[in-house]
């Protein structure tokens, strides 16, 4: 088993210029930030475009973060401001266009239908509705920890969760016991 | 959520591959460009503030090469300011703005 070196060694080498340092951050942390991004975009292509400019935004900004051990949530952060603020309007208007042309064939047409009607139901739900969602419910990250990252409240955190799953459910017209 | 969740499945569902070698190398791609970009600025501002502290001193400048000119023959004058201007150009070449080369770590 090879060790993996810690996020505080690679922020440090990353910060004295080591590309493969920050390579070895993006490899990690990609994931979990376009996974949170495509649930809140609803659209792929535009998710992954916001994910490579948080990143880059990492990479300009990496002195100013101050603790190596939020590397994870300050990712997340920025992803969040990205997302609703650069490429709102942008996302909007491509997933009014695209929602419906992004289909791909699956070898299983039911579970792509409940695919598509559950990101058609997330895409309904309101931004920081969605994001809530998408990081406790699909990212498993803790009321308080989301709350840190959308800079919200943790009340209005826990009650858009319970409202966004909620949502969803009537939406699939499932009974949320 | 438990096994049966919609949610939970609609999630493990929706997301990117572990490793994504085409998204690591264009964020890398993104961040050589903006390191170019920003190399060149500052070649550009640190120009400029050569130009500008230039164009402050020459006045004084102009006096200290009356004052050596009077003094010192013609062709140490010339000869003076080529070594001076190969020395700034020969700084120049040293340090280059770094191309947009990418390094990437060899995975495990």
């Amino acid at each position: 088993m090879v060790d993996q070196p810690s996020d505080a060694a690679l922020v440090a080498a990353a910060r004295s210029g080591s590309d493969a340092a920050f390579a070895r951050i993006v490899d990690r942390y990609h994931k979990p930030v376009r996974a949170f991004l495509w649930r809140v975009c609803g659209n792929e292509a535009d998710a992954d475009d916001i994910a490579q400019e948080v990143f880059l935004a990492a990479w300009t900004r990496l002195a100013s973060l101050k603790s190596a051990a939020r590397l994870k949530s300050w990712l997340f952060s920025i992803a969040w401001h990205k997302a609703k603020g650069e490429a709102r309007a942008a996302i909007r208007a491509r997933e009014r266009d695209t929602r419906w042309q992004d289909l791909r064939p699956e070898t299983d047409e039911r579970a792509t239908e409940m695919h598509l009607a559950m990101q058609q139901a997330l895409v309904q739900l309101p931004p920081d509705q969605r994001a809530s969602v998408a990081l406790c419910l699909g990212g498993g990250w803790t009321h308080a920890d989301a709350a840190g990252i959308l800079g919200l409240p943790l009340g209005t955190v826990k009650s858009h969760i319970l409202r966004g799953r909620a949502r969803l459910m009537e939406i699939l017209g499932v009974s949320d016991g | 959520m438990g096994d049966h969740d919609p949610l939970a499945a609609f999630f493990a569902a929706g997301e990117p591959a572990e490793r994504d070698v085409r998204f690591r190398a264009a964020v890398m791609e993104r961040i050589a460009r903006r390191r170019l970009r920003l190399e060149l600025l500052a070649r550009l501002a640190a120009g400029l503030l050569a130009i500008i502290g230039l164009a402050l001193l020459s006045p004084a400048l102009e006096r200290l090469a009356g004052a050596l000119g009077g003094s010192l023959p013609g062709p140490i004058l010339t000869v003076t300011a080529i070594v001076a201007l190969a020395l700034i150009v020969r700084h120049w070449m040293r340090h280059p703005p770094r191309m947009p080369a990418v390094r990437l770590p060899r995975l495990p």
